[in-house]
């Protein structure tokens, strides 16, 4: 046992740390009745966020490509990919939904984003009543960072974007903005294949890939078993033939 | 979809190859204060095999029958057991057991991973050894149904009733099933279902 070297540590002495008690210093704490309090008074004052504070996100519907790296990476899974047909004519790759019931904003979706379409402000205020369509603002498609940040500079309160977000039965959703404007486009499904009705050729050709990506592993996986499992039936086959010839 | 499902995180796991650590016969223990406070061990106990991890983590394997015996006489140089961490690898059919020691005088953390076959999983319990065991072996009878015998408080910890005796951290534990048969078959509030999960 005495081989191994103790390991050098310091102790401070307990005389050091060790407090006597005593009356009169909790009434040292009175000094502070008489100096400005540490507070902000919030309806009053403001408080600004730390640049690059994580908020909600933005999105540049022009240079997402659809890829959903993002809705691999969210922990929360707050992602769905949606088709979005704006004005008639559908997008040709889907587009991020964020879902804030289920987000943790972590950012990753926005660091793993290829294009860096996925972007995200400093916003972080939100909050509704708890009727159904209030809650619809909970999940939305973000909209494009110049949007956002021309609200921002409009009314610098840090709040969510979007006032409003309609939602008509047809599957039409119009996010009434927090300046008067609105923005209408059509979610027609969800998810990496496109959905079934509209199909226009091309795209269903392309996305269509996404979802089989998930497969490729299947294949290449039983490939690597295969010579595996050959190796092994061959060193059976050595040792012993009969129980080879069972198998097949 | 119903419990019985396979569930997805079984793919995974034989999507990994099983990865048999490279085990040196003699490993060359270091002659730092590691390799010989490993090297004293293994001369009172030889059936464990031990090799040094790096810097101030040491590792053992022990068969399951002499866990106790083992865990006994490391007891003498670590002090202190940290956790008990429950790996199932549901492809060979074999819990492993890591008792995580920690040793105060030498500060030296210590594994001691055992395996235990799946079904009926027992161990004797190390109370005796470490009072604190009895919460590990607790958590871990609990989330894996690992029985310990001599442990007095086997009984429901943690879980709600409900849960109870479904043992949800084994890898063949269907989550998404069993959340869709107590929350419905969706249980999202938007128009979107996000229980699919695709990674
Ligand atoms: S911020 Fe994090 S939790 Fe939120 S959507 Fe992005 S990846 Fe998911
Ligand atoms: S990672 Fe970026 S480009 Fe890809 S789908 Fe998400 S937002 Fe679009």
């Amino acid at each position: 046992m005495e081989s191994v070297e103790k390991p050098k540590v310091r102790v401070v002495g307990e005389e050091k740390v060790k407090l006597k008690k005593s009356f009169v210093k909790p009434w040292m704490g009175i000094k502070y009745l008489f100096k400005k309090p540490v507070t902000i008074k919030i309806p009053f004052e403001t408080i600004e966020p730390a640049p690059k504070y994580r908020g909600f996100h933005t999105l540049n519907w022009k240079t997402c490509v659809g890829c959903n790296f993002c809705g691999q990476i969210c922990p929360a899974r707050a992602i769905e990919m949606t088709w979005i047909e704006v004005d008639g004519k559908m997008e040709k790759r889907p587009h991020p939904k964020v879902d804030y019931g289920r987000c943790t904003f972590c950012q990753f979706c926005v660091d793993v984003c290829p294009t860096g379409a996925l972007g995200f402000t400093e916003n972080y205020y939100l909050t509704t009543g708890g009727l159904e369509e209030d809650l619809e603002l909970y999940d939305w498609v973000p909209i494009h960072p110049d949007k956002v940040r021309e609200i921002n500079e409009k009314f610098n309160d840090y709040r969510f974007p979007v006032e409003r977000i309609e939602k008509k039965e047809d599957g039409t959703y119009v996010y009434h903005l927090r300046d008067g404007d609105t923005l209408e486009f059509k979610i027609l499904g969800y998810g990496l294949r496109p959905p079934k009705k509209p199909t226009p050729a091309k795209p269903a050709a392309k996305p269509a890939k996404a979802p089989e990506k998930k497969e490729t592993p299947k294949p290449a996986e039983k490939k690597e078993e295969k010579p595996a499992g050959k190796v092994a039936e061959k060193a059976e086959e050595k040792a012993q033939p009969e129980s080879e010839k069972k198998k097949e | 979809m119903d419990m019985n499902e396979k569930p997805k995180v079984e793919e995974k796991v034989e999507e990994q190859k099983p990865q048999e650590v490279p085990e040196v016969e003699a490993p060359k223990l270091p002659d730092t204060k590691e390799g010989k406070l490993v090297a004293e061990l293994l001369e009172k106990a030889p059936y464990a095999e031990g090799n040094v991890r790096r810097e101030r983590r040491v590792e053992f394997k022990v068969p399951a029958d002499r866990i106790k015996e083992f865990l006994e006489l490391a007891s003498e140089k670590f002090e202190m057991l940290i956790q008990i961490s429950v790996v199932d690898w549901l492809k060979e059919g074999e819990f492993e057991l890591v008792y995580q020691l920690w040793s105060v005088s030498e500060s030296v953390h210590a594994f001691v991973r055992t395996r235990i076959p799946r079904e009926n999983a027992r161990m004797p319990t190390i109370m005796d050894i470490w009072p604190v065991a009895e919460t590990y072996e607790r958590e871990a009878h609990e989330f894996f149904g690992i029985v310990f015998e001599g442990n007095p408080r086997l009984g429901p910890f943690i879980l709600e009733p409900r849960e109870y005796e479904k043992h949800p951290l084994r890898k063949d534990f269907n989550m998404i099933g069993y959340v869709k048969t107590i929350y419905g078959e969706d249980f999202d509030r938007y128009d979107e279902s996000k229980t699919n999960y695709v990674i």
